[in-house]
């Protein structure tokens, strides 16, 4: 795999020669005033024809031809800066931040040249800003980043407020959510009520859709990037942030030390509805516990001027408990090392580690109970990537590395938890797996006007040994079990493999506008067991095996980027086209659960899906927002499923539309909107009925054929920031939100159940829906 | 594990719900068989056809099948209709352990059959009634608890149903199966579910099922309490144990009835 990773590298830099100039190197790194590295911020000449971002240590490069520039450095929440250089060899900046105390510096969800959308190579991503989700409405008064990406264009949504995303026709697990380089296996709090990202703990977010780079994988639909904020990004050795809501309160600490070499940040989060229940005059209520917590913490530390360190963790917890017979929890850890290193002016190199972990747990009975029983599940992965930068002049950037990863996967332990139990221990049988991959990728500037962003990623997944596989005489679903063979500790049981190329072009029509043409493939090695819509904590995820065959997928994408006057708009307008390979989905009354031959219930066939997805927003001015409308298809076609016929998958959504605003009405007081309409999902509803011995039971037509009504619901908010006084060293601000205003007049299903009712005896069908309207308010500070 | 679903699909403290008023187009009309054979007993089946699923009427039985009972020895019933009971019944064939039947329902010129094995049903102990407190998930109240054993060597299927005081105590969403997986066998009071009255008769009706019966069992419950598949698996017809697109149960069973009187106040 050497040769291959050196050809890809000699095939490059061939090019390179074949365009090279006589260009010079200017780098350096950005670091606000505590020493800590900024991380995109945006370094670019004043005509904008040349520019970059740092990266997570703060570090830039631009190859540039000699002359005289004047370099504008920016970024949010800082003071513009501008130098002015001559360029007649390399040149090595250090630059230091100065905080614009009149911008908020919270959230930054990426951070971009003010025309990035149109310059740069990607498609399918989008900018958010911290005003823009700070002042918008927010479910229960909590900032959520999730709920914010799922009103972009492309991203659907399971229901009512449910976290879980669905990307341009993907399924919710395959999506690859990363914190600090970590992947999350479940991501919500609250059976999706809310993500497990603490907005106070949070540097930035980017969503991609299509072009996933090269150096990331193991999912088909997209990449939630997330990165934790770096302690100490303020004048400051030590300051505190938090906020007090009506379901969870915040607080975060940071500061820096050793003379800003150093930083650290650590910040916690708990919900405490079930506080409220130790007010009940019921003992048995009392008993019941509902919460989440979740922790950050993250420190870093400049050794020299070429190496760095940081280590970042998150760990968080659900715990759900009904007097002393029912226990629910599950909650994520992660751990990231990443060490920055500096080989040249040219060749930078980020060595990562990562760890995670997601596990639930769930207790029924009490310890005198025949029927008690614990059962656990879970999910561990360790891996570690080396990804190398590469920048040899200013027709080039390369990115290049490897990486590692090894998985335990428990997909059931089931335990007897009394003395006089009717159960019998059962354990699952474990899976294990290794995925390796060899990524290479070049942003290739070939013109002006055209640029090249290609890639290449080589993956290679072992399903490796402890581990049983079963045998059959024909399908597992309709076949019998013959026999199953047995493999030792490091067996491999199978070897897939597969080439994932990812091409993007650029070409700018003028200065304002460009368009854009991309495809790529990924394959997805590991597959989340869920047969519902809203993924639920005992899901449990399986490798690539002789049944659960790789899923893979090819997106073709193309998009027109325009932006308006000075780039206060943004405009796009994107379309794509997804075929999927061996798709997954359940047959009919599929039993997941402790289902130690789970290849009985699944069927794999392809699926496709297209839209196109329109985008307008304002940037600038005392009106922002924007405006996200989605049209969308989605289907599978999968052989033993619907008897073989097409059918629409379960997050397909005809239409989806988002407008948000935040309107400044004065210095201190900021007005927010979000209105939200959505095609309803589809689902599977009886049309027509029959009885069995005392129940009635319905007649199911084809495969989600009915559709739920069309959702659409109305927010608003308003933020009042503190009087800003001379010598006052906190300061606060005040968060008054209502979730779907009209609630009360129009319900939102996101759900229909047939039902026979248990006191009446009539049929019926029933709508579950979240409460409305919600009225919440925060109280947020920071000193 | 029903229970989880349960509560998911409620969200516990968060959601609620409303009878909407909808119509889905109604679909194909269907024809239903359930037809029941147990150890020493008759066979009884009724044959209906599907209706709107809001209908407030039962579908009629029709009369004007022919229903054969077969088994695998070659001996054959016609059965006849009684009116009174609006379903069809056998005269001489009863039910015999380990015996294989076939059940054939000729109606409108079409032919639908199935076929079922009648499994013996090993023997457990006895059932008590137990005054216990209010729960969580429970009132205070008197509740039936099972003793025995059960083989765990061979794969089993059972079907409960209770009664009280000649009350049928099964909801009409509420179908009580279980199997013999990761049991050790030994049922040492084992909370059936049923609460009772006191100073009464309770009753519990154990029928061993074939591993069709027990997946048109467990379907149905899926069905009965889904929650439109946003947590839960999503709901789907039951698989029918009939052949040429009838829906039906053909449910043959070795039956034990376990009572005992409450004298708990």
């Amino acid at each position: 795999m050497k040769y291959l990773i050196c050809f890809c590298i000699s095939f490059f830099l061939a090019i390179g020669y074949v365009n090279a100039q006589t260009t010079y190197t200017v780098s350096g790194k950005v670091v606000d005033s505590t020493g800590s590295p900024l991380a995109g911020v945006i370094v670019r000449t004043s005509d904008g024809a040349i520019g970059s971002a740092t990266d997570g240590d703060g570090l830039f490069k631009l190859q540039v031809p000699k002359g005289e520039y004047t370099i504008i450095i920016s970024f949010f929440g800082y003071k513009e800066q501008q130098k002015v250089i001559q360029v007649n060899n390399n040149i090595m900046l250090a630059i230091t931040m100065e905080e614009d105390l009149e911008m908020a510096d919270e959230i930054v969800i990426t951070g971009k040249a003010p025309d990035e959308n149109v310059t740069n190579t990607k498609m399918g991503a989008t900018e958010l800003t911290v005003e823009e989700i700070k002042t918008l409405p927010a479910l229960f008064g909590e900032v959520d980043i999730v709920k914010n990406i799922q009103t972009l264009p492309g991203v659907q949504v399971a229901g009512d407020g449910n976290t879980g995303l669905y990307v341009r026709g993907g399924g919710a697990d395959q999506n690859l959510i990363l914190v600090d380089e970590a992947p999350v296996y479940n991501a919500s709090h609250l059976f999706g009520i809310f993500s497990i990202f603490n907005a106070d703990a949070v540097q930035s977010a980017e969503l991609y859709k299509a072009g996933i780079p090269s150096q990331y994988g193991g999912r088909l639909s997209s990449l939630l990037d997330i990165r934790l904020r770096t302690g100490g990004a303020n004048k400051k050795k030590f300051s505190a942030r938090g906020g007090i809501g009506v379901i969870a309160s915040r607080l975060t600490v940071e500061g820096t030390f050793d003379k800003g070499k150093g930083s650290y940040i650590f910040s916690g989060r708990r919900s405490y509805a079930d506080l409220f229940l130790l007010l009940s005059s019921n003992p048995e209520t009392r008993k019941n516990k509902l919460y989440f917590y979740d922790l950050n913490g993250k420190m870093t530390y400049q050794f020299n001027k070429n190496n760095s360190l940081s280590v970042s963790s998150y760990y968080g917890k659900d715990v759900f408990k009904f007097g002393g017979l029912f226990g629910m929890g599950w909650g994520n850890f992660t751990f990231t090392a990443n060490w920055n290193h500096i080989f040249t002016d040219k060749i930078f190199l980020n060595t990562i580690y990562t760890h995670s972990e997601y596990r639930f747990n769930l207790g029924i009975g009490g310890t005198d109970d025949p029927q008690a029983f614990d059962f656990k599940t879970g999910i561990t992965e360790n891996s570690i990537k080396q990804d190398y930068q590469y920048v040899p002049n200013i027709r080039h950037a390369f990115h290049f590395g490897w990486s590692v990863s090894q998985r335990e996967y428990n997909s059931g332990n089931f335990v007897p938890a009394s003395s006089n139990s009717i159960f019998e221990a059962t354990q699952i049988p474990k899976y294990h797996s290794l995925e390796g991959a060899l990524f290479a990728s070049n942003k290739q500037k070939l013109s002006e006007k055209l640029t090249l962003d290609y890639g290449l990623r080589l993956n290679m997944f072992n399903n490796v040994g402890t581990g049983t596989v079963n045998h059959y005489d024909g399908h597992p679903v309709t076949g019998t079990k013959i026999d199953s063979t047995v493999y030792g500790q490091g067996d491999i049981i199978n070897t897939f493999w597969g080439l994932e190329p990812r091409i993007a072009a650029r070409y700018i029509l003028d200065d304002q506008a460009s368009v854009k043409l991309g495809f790529n493939r990924n394959y997805q090695y590991i597959h989340q067991i869920s047969n519902s819509l809203s993924p639920v904590p005992f899901d449990v995820w399986v490798p690539s095996n002789d049944y659960f065959k790789p899923e893979a997928v090819n997106q073709y994408s193309v998009g027109y980027f325009r932006n308006l006057k000075d780039n206060t708009y943004e405009t796009s307008v994107e379309g794509y086209y997804k075929t999927y390979t061996n798709s997954i989905d359940y047959i009919d009354n599929a039993n997941l659960l402790l289902n130690p031959q789970i290849e009985t219930q699944v069927y794999t066939g392809k699926a496709w899906s297209y839209g196109a997805e329109f985008f307008l927003k304002k940037k600038k001015g005392r009106l922002t927002g924007w405006v996200s409308y989605t049209l969308s298809w989605s289907y599978k076609k999968i052989d033993g499923i619907n008897n073989g016929e097409k059918y629409f998958a379960g997050y397909d959504r005809r239409h989806n539309l988002n407008v948000i605003a935040s309107y400044k009405i004065s210095e201190r007081v900021t007005f927010g909107g979000q209105f939200v309409f959505g095609t309803g999902r589809p689902m599977g509803l009886p049309n027509g009925g029959y009885q069995i011995d005392y129940f009635w039971l319905g007649t199911y037509p084809e495969r989600n054929s009915y559709r739920l009504p069309s959702y659409h619901r109305l927010d608003l908010s308003i933020t009042i920031d503190s009087r800003k006084k001379e010598g006052r060293k906190w300061e606060g601000s005040w968060s008054f939100s209502i979730y779907n205003v009209y609630g009360f007049a129009h319900i939102n299903p996101w759900t229909v159940i047939a039902q026979t009712n248990k006191d009446t005896g009539n049929k019926e069908y029933v709508a579950i829906y979240f409460p409305a309207p919600i009225p919440s308010v925060t109280y947020n500070f920071k000193f | 594990m029903k229970n989880i679903f349960i509560l998911l699909s409620t969200l516990v403290l968060f959601s609620c719900q409303k009878v909407i008023d909808i119509h889905p187009a109604t679909g194909d009309v269907k024809v239903i068989i359930q037809a029941y054979l147990y150890t020493d007993s008759v066979a009884h089946v009724v044959v209906t056809k599907s209706t709107d699923y809001l209908s407030t009427t039962p579908p009629p039985s029709l009369s004007s099948a022919t229903v054969t009972l077969t088994d695998d020895h070659g001996n054959s019933e016609v059965l006849t209709w009684n009116a009174s009971r609006q379903r069809f019944e056998s005269s001489v064939m009863k039910g015999i352990v380990d015996e294989t039947y076939t059940l054939k329902v000729d109606l409108e010129g079409k032919s639908y059959s199935a076929t079922s094995t009648l499994l013996y049903l090993d023997q457990v102990d006895s059932i008590t009634v137990v005054k216990e407190a209010k729960t969580t998930f429970n009132d205070e109240g008197y509740y039936m608890k099972l003793y025995g054993t059960i083989p765990t060597n061979v794969d089993k299927y059972y079907l409960f149903k209770g009664y009280s005081a000649g009350k049928f105590l099964n909801g009409p969403n509420d179908i009580v199966y279980a199997d013999n997986t990761m049991i050790s066998g030994k049922l040492d009071g084992i909370d059936m579910g049923y609460k009772c009255d006191s100073l009464a008769i309770a009753k519990l009706e154990i029928y061993s099922l074939t591993l069709g019966a027990n997946k048109f069992y467990s379907s149905a419950e899926l069905q009965l309490n889904n929650d439109g598949g946003f947590f839960s698996t999503p709901p789907a017809n039951v698989p029918s144990m009939f052949n040429n697109g009838a829906v039906g149960l053909f449910q043959c069973s070795d039956v034990q009835v376990l009572t005992t009187y409450v004298d708990l106040q």
